[in-house]
């Protein structure tokens, strides 16, 4: 009797493969198929790939798709993929480009776009990250041993200067944890997302037959603040809000994969 | 009505003729009523109808007549007497002092109506809510109708494109339904809609109306020469109406609806004068106008964009108001103007706004970039001469972008537009000539984006791989700890004081000490007493003195033992107690310094003593 062998390849050879042909793709500019490429591997990864996904939104930059362009061009800028300064340098440009470009289409269809970043955004960037946490945290607990210290000191002057060090650090520890306490407050409960199609309906309900203020630009970040059936509510940075189409806006969320809807190619 | 002053009366016979005007004094353009009132037997005359000769400059129009008999039975005789009562509209187109002359036909002669009828005609208006003096409106009917229509332009003469506002009043006094049936028509005009009046009360024929506004234009006219604004019809729709003709007694009844149509309002139109006319010159560009620019931005990146914005604002058409040809933007890739819709607005009776046009431009290339003024002609008709406005240039700074090449990169050049003010030209700076047609992309495509290259895909570099894992510190986590920082503080603070509330006091606390310092010397004294008696005194003589201090106070230090003792009776302690120290520290003294003494002896018990009295003043000493 023969024995027939199953073998299944190696996940580790087929992610390899994908990348591979993806890879052969780009080199040859047939952008679809790369990006059809860098989307399976992507899928096959454990875990997540600041290059692949750098390579699949520079893929759908070049076929026009500004919407899933940005979105993973910001996904590889993310601090949990660390990118690396090749990557990142290369993400960046790109993206700026991107933002470019959706703001020609936007003036030219007459839709809205979200705003650019501003400092204030990078200023509360900076003021979300965890190194500011851990700042704040190590602020207070010095501040607790200073404090603790001047009742073990005997001499009084280095009990003042105890004091004067308990109150330094945890006014520098309010400050900071009102600071950082405020920019992940922002972001908590509502997270970032990317218009993924070019152009998206925004209405003033969840339905088909409300009425459509706006028009959003593809590629604008938007906050996701609500969700209902088949629907979600965004907010555009400037007060602009609405209901938009479940799937027409994705979540920069650090989830392994995305599951986004396939582009309109 | 009553008759005035000037009222005259003729008779014939038995006809009289009585002639008066219902006011002597008005404003040219007014109306007055003139009524002529012609009274006779009936066998006995034949009556005409009254001729009104009116000087140069004074319209007679006839508004109607009435006639009534009665019959009079005096003395056996029967009489029948008739009168014609006949009106007419007087209009005074001229100021002055003007006299009529009316004469009525009886049995072939004419009879002059005795008295001048004298008008003083005045250059303004004398009336409240009358129109302008500059306003020839025309009623439709004269005296003592219950509804007319008054048309009329504010002036009697423009230019082809300037404004001029036209209105439409219907005059009635009456309780029947009136309704719109034909609005008039402006087939040789613009026409824009201003808001009209509410109703207001006014005079006319010497009768007061209700005067209300039915429309109100601001109309453009289009071509030279004697236009006319006709069409307009009022339909009256009685129950029951009463008029009132003259001094008629007689009560007419209108049961039937019936029309009232509008004067034309005549209106003469110039053509624009050639003498300084730009060449192309648009024909809506009549008013006054002035011309803005700005940008969003004065400072971006190659490859960026900006908003230009053009506005144009003033009086006159800006509906239709053309600029002249936009300049060329070196430096600037501009994409079609988007134009918003005008806002118009009402200001002093006429049609202002602003017209704006919108452009996108993406610099090209770096440096301190011009955006040359864009210009606009128009024709001032107050000044009656040709004008040409501009905007100040504006400059905007443009980085070199990241790595976008755009200076160096070929960039197709903007085609001529097709439509953006094609064949205008600035005749004021004839050195643009026939380079004059805008440069515009048409539209907002991705062809022209070549200068923007994206980087390149890494297909060179390894896979990086990272595997997620749920932060260490979360969000809770980090509230939680930041807030157990000052808890624990807190804590540490309430435990403190509770201590302090419940722990002894320095005295007591330093009573404690003393005691326990007693017991510790204590237990040395008897260990050393076994085998070195200079030793053994010295400890018991150093612990009697200590506590002897301590039972005296802080002022105990350094005074004989006399002293100490009085001290300590006075502190409290007993004449007994006091006198055994005494007696245990003359025994220390005589063991340390000469022979010991037979006290010693027996160390035990002299350290059961020492104890008892070391003990009371302790006592002593935790009290004071």
């Amino acid at each position: 009797m023969a024995m027939a062998s199953f073998s299944r390849p190696a996940l580790a050879d087929a992610v390899d493969d994908a990348v591979a042909k993806a890879h052969a793709a780009a080199n040859a500019g047939d952008w679809a198929n790369a990006a059809g490429q860098y989307e399976g591997a992507i899928n096959l990864l454990p875990g997540r790939s600041a290059l692949l996904e750098y390579n699949l939104g520079t893929a759908y930059a070049e076929l026009g798709l500004l919407g899933y362009a940005s979105f993973y061009l910001r996904r590889s800028l993310q601090s949990e993929v660390d990118a690396g300064p090749v990557v990142a340098d290369s993400a960046r440009r790109n993206l700026g480009i991107v933002r470019r470009r959706a703001e020609i289409e936007a003036a030219a269809g007459q839709r809205r776009i979200s705003p650019v970043e501003d400092w204030r955004d990078l200023a509360t960037r900076g003021l979300r990250s965890r190194a500011v946490g851990w700042l704040v945290l190590a602020f207070a607990w010095l501040a607790v041993g200073c404090f603790a210290l001047t009742r073990r000191l005997a001499p009084a002057e280095q009990r003042s200067v105890a004091r004067f060090a308990a109150l330094v650090l945890a006014g520098v520890a309010g400050l900071g944890a009102v600071a950082h306490g405020l920019a992940v407050g922002g972001d908590y409960g509502s997270a970032q997302g990317t218009v993924l199609p070019s152009e998206v309906q925004v209405r003033d309900g969840p339905g088909l037959h409300r009425r459509s203020p706006f028009r959003l630009q593809g590629g604008s970040q938007v906050r996701i603040v609500d969700e209902g059936a088949g629907w979600i509510r965004i907010r555009v940075r400037g007060g602009l809000e609405g209901w938009v189409e479940r799937g027409t806006v994705a979540a920069l969320a650090a989830e392994r994969r995305p599951r986004l809807p396939p582009p309109q190619l | 009505m009553a008759l005035t002053r000037d009222a005259g009366a003729a008779s014939r016979g038995d006809v009289q003729v009585t002639a008066g005007l219902d006011i002597s004094s008005v404003g040219v353009g007014e109306e007055v009523n003139l009524q002529v009132e012609v009274s006779y037997e009936l066998r006995s005359a034949d009556v005409g109808s009254p001729l009104v000769r009116a000087p140069k400059g004074i319209e007679v129009v006839e508004a109607g007549a009435s006639t009534s008999s009665w019959t009079v039975r005096q003395g056996g005789r029967v009489t029948t007497r008739r009168t014609q009562t006949h009106n007419y509209s007087i209009f005074a187109n001229k100021p002055g002092r003007h006299t009529l002359d009316v004469r009525v036909p009886i049995d072939g002669r004419r009879v002059r109506a005795q008295g001048d009828l004298v008008l003083d005609v005045t250059p303004g208006s004398k009336r409240a809510g009358s129109e302008s003096e500059q306003g020839r409106g025309r009623d439709q009917g004269g005296a003592a109708k219950e509804v007319f229509i008054r048309t009329a332009f504010d002036r009697e003469s423009v230019y082809v494109g300037q404004q001029v506002i036209y209105t439409f009043d219907v005059w009635e006094r009456t309780d029947a339904q009136l309704s719109l049936s034909e609005a008039p028509t402006f087939k040789d005009f613009w026409s824009e809609e201003l808001p009209t009046d509410s109703a207001r009360r006014d005079r006319a024929h010497g009768m007061d109306y209700r005067v209300r506004p039915v429309t109100r234009r601001a109309l453009f006219p289009h071509t030279a020469g004697q236009i006319v604004a006709e069409g307009g019809e009022i339909t009256v729709s009685p129950d029951s109406i009463s008029m009132f003709f003259g001094m008629g007694r007689r009560r007419r009844q209108r049961k039937r609806a019936y029309r009232v149509s509008a004067p034309p309002a005549r209106l003469t139109v110039k053509p624009l004068p050639a003498k300084g006319q730009p060449p192309g010159f648009p024909a809506n560009n009549v008013g006054r106008y002035r011309i803005f620019a700005s940008s969003d931005r004065q400072k971006l990146k190659v490859g960026e964009a900006l908003t230009l914005h053009i506005d144009i604002r003033g009086e006159g058409n800006v509906r239709l108001v053309e600029p002249s040809p936009w300049p060329d933007l070196p430096g600037f890739r501009r994409y079609d103007p988007k134009q918003e819709a005008p806002e118009l607005e009402p200001v002093d009776g006429k049609i202002r706004g602003r017209r704006r046009y919108s452009f996108l431009l993406i610099a090209e290339q770096a440096g301190r970039l011009e955006i040359p003024a864009h210009a606009l002609a128009f024709f001032d008709p107050i000044a009656e001469k040709y004008e040409k406005v501009t905007t100040d240039p504006l400059f905007i700074r443009v980085l070199e972008g990241t790595g976008a090449n755009s200076a160096s990169a070929k960039v197709p050049d903007p085609s001529p537009a097709a439509g953006a003010n094609p064949g205008a030209v600035d005749s004021a700076s004839p050195a643009q000539g026939a380079n004059a047609q805008t440069g515009v992309v048409d539209g907002a495509t991705a062809s022209g984006l070549e200068a923007d290259p994206l980087a390149r895909p890494l297909t060179d570099s390894a896979v990086d791989r990272v595997d997620l894992q749920s932060p260490w510190l979360s969000f809770e986590g980090w509230l939680g700890g930041l807030l157990a920082a000052p808890a624990a503080l807190g804590i540490a603070a309430g435990v403190q004081r509770i201590r302090a509330a419940w722990a002894p006091d320095d005295r007591t606390r330093a009573r404690l000490d003393r005691v326990a310092a007693n017991a510790d010397l204590l237990a040395k004294a008897k260990a050393v007493g076994v085998d070195d008696e200079r030793k053994f005194c010295a400890m018991v003589a150093e612990l009697l003195q200590t506590n002897a201090v301590y039972a005296a106070g802080d002022d105990g230090v350094g005074l004989t033992r006399e002293k100490l003792m009085a001290r300590m009776r006075r502190a409290g302690l007993s004449d007994e107690v006091a006198a055994e120290f005494r007696t245990l520290a003359d025994a220390c003294d005589a063991a340390r310094f000469g022979a010991p003494s037979a006290e010693f002896a027996h160390r035990e018990a002299l350290l059961v003593r020492c104890q008892r009295v070391v003990t009371a003043m302790v006592e002593v000493g935790g009290r004071t």
